[in-house]
């Protein structure tokens, strides 16, 4: 009764919305940064698969995407506490996971970082004239469907972080160009401009494979240019 | 909409072409994208690139899909049983 009324008491005084164990003050936060801890484990680790492939397309070996991931983790499990809930999660560790890697594993791989000279009317302009240039057709796009994933992943190492990282978000991940500008720390624009580069150049690869493999008769001599 | 476009409203190949991957990225409204669709249905080279364009996407989709090795897995969760301790101790 005399803890009724006290508790009755302490809640008038300091309204605390439906927090009120008023009791529990002092051990309080400990106990949020256990159950964040819970939570960061029943919420976050669903995600450690597609961020481990995600890390496999980045670093391009599977020794340093294992790293990667771990790295990721570990640090948004140090900075949960800044994820508002209710926010995308899974953007929110890619953009943990991307930063790790462009700020550590690009640098120690050595890869050349794309020119800061990406505009829009660039590729605007090379998109317009490729209308013709095409060396495929519509049926044989789908000769693109038989070569083999190692084929793609292989195109994918071979062009630009950058592009390569925008193209994996875009396609694989199926995010829109405003998370991929927040998850690369970029303007839209040149999320658009990298989709653009990395896809002409993927195209390229591919087509290229595609034709080694027979799958698309090679290009005639000197024709279709 | 009819199949005689205004020329102002009418999509040109240029326009078209520099669209395309924001209309294959469900990036654009409904309005602009049935502009864009009437002229892919009108102009068979600006169709064969959207073609290709939308295969290159679900193959990259369908080539990326590696699951983490279970040591990893394992790694992690005894890497986070130590922070938790960390978390509780403190």
């Amino acid at each position: 009764m005399l803890a009724d009324a006290r508790a009755s008491q302490v809640g008038a005084v300091r309204p605390l919305g439906s927090w009120v164990m008023s009791e529990d003050t002092n051990r309080a936060p400990d106990e949020a940064a256990a159950e964040r801890a819970e939570r960061f484990e029943r919420e976050a680790l669903v995600y450690v698969d597609q961020l481990y492939s995600a890390a496999l397309r980045m670093t391009r070996n599977p020794a340093d995407a294992e790293d990667l991931v771990q790295e990721t983790i570990v640090k948004a499990f140090a900075a949960f506490h800044q994820y508002r809930p209710g926010t995308n999660l899974k953007a929110w560790l890619y953009r943990i996971l991307t930063n790790t890697f462009i700020n550590s594993y690009r640098k120690k791989q050595r890869e050349p970082i794309a020119s800061g000279s990406e505009d829009v009317e660039d590729w605007q302009l090379a998109r317009a004239a490729t209308h013709t240039s095409s060396g495929l057709r519509s049926a044989e796009a789908e000769a693109l469907d038989n070569l083999p994933d190692s084929d793609v992943k292989e195109a994918l190492a071979s062009i630009g972080a950058d592009f390569r990282i925008a193209v994996y978000l875009a396609d694989v991940e199926g995010f829109a160009y405003k998370e991929i500008a927040e998850i690369m720390g970029t303007p839209i624009g040149t999320v658009m401009s990298r989709l653009h580069r990395g896809r002409h150049q993927l195209r390229e690869l591919l087509t290229d494979y595609a034709r080694e493999r027979g799958l698309v008769p090679a290009a005639p001599e000197g024709g279709d240019q | 909409m009819t199949g005689s476009h205004d020329a102002d409203d009418a999509v040109d190949c240029a326009e078209a072409l520099s669209k395309l991957f924001e209309f294959l990225d469900a990036e654009i409204g409904e309005a602009e994208g049935d502009r864009i669709r009437l002229h892919l249905a009108d102009c068979e080279p600006c169709l064969s690139e959207y073609d290709v364009s939308e295969h290159l996407k679900k193959l990259v989709r369908r080539s990326c899909n590696d699951s983490a090795p279970a040591e990893l897995h394992e790694r992690i969760r005894a890497q986070l049983t130590v922070l938790r301790t960390q978390v509780e101790r403190d």
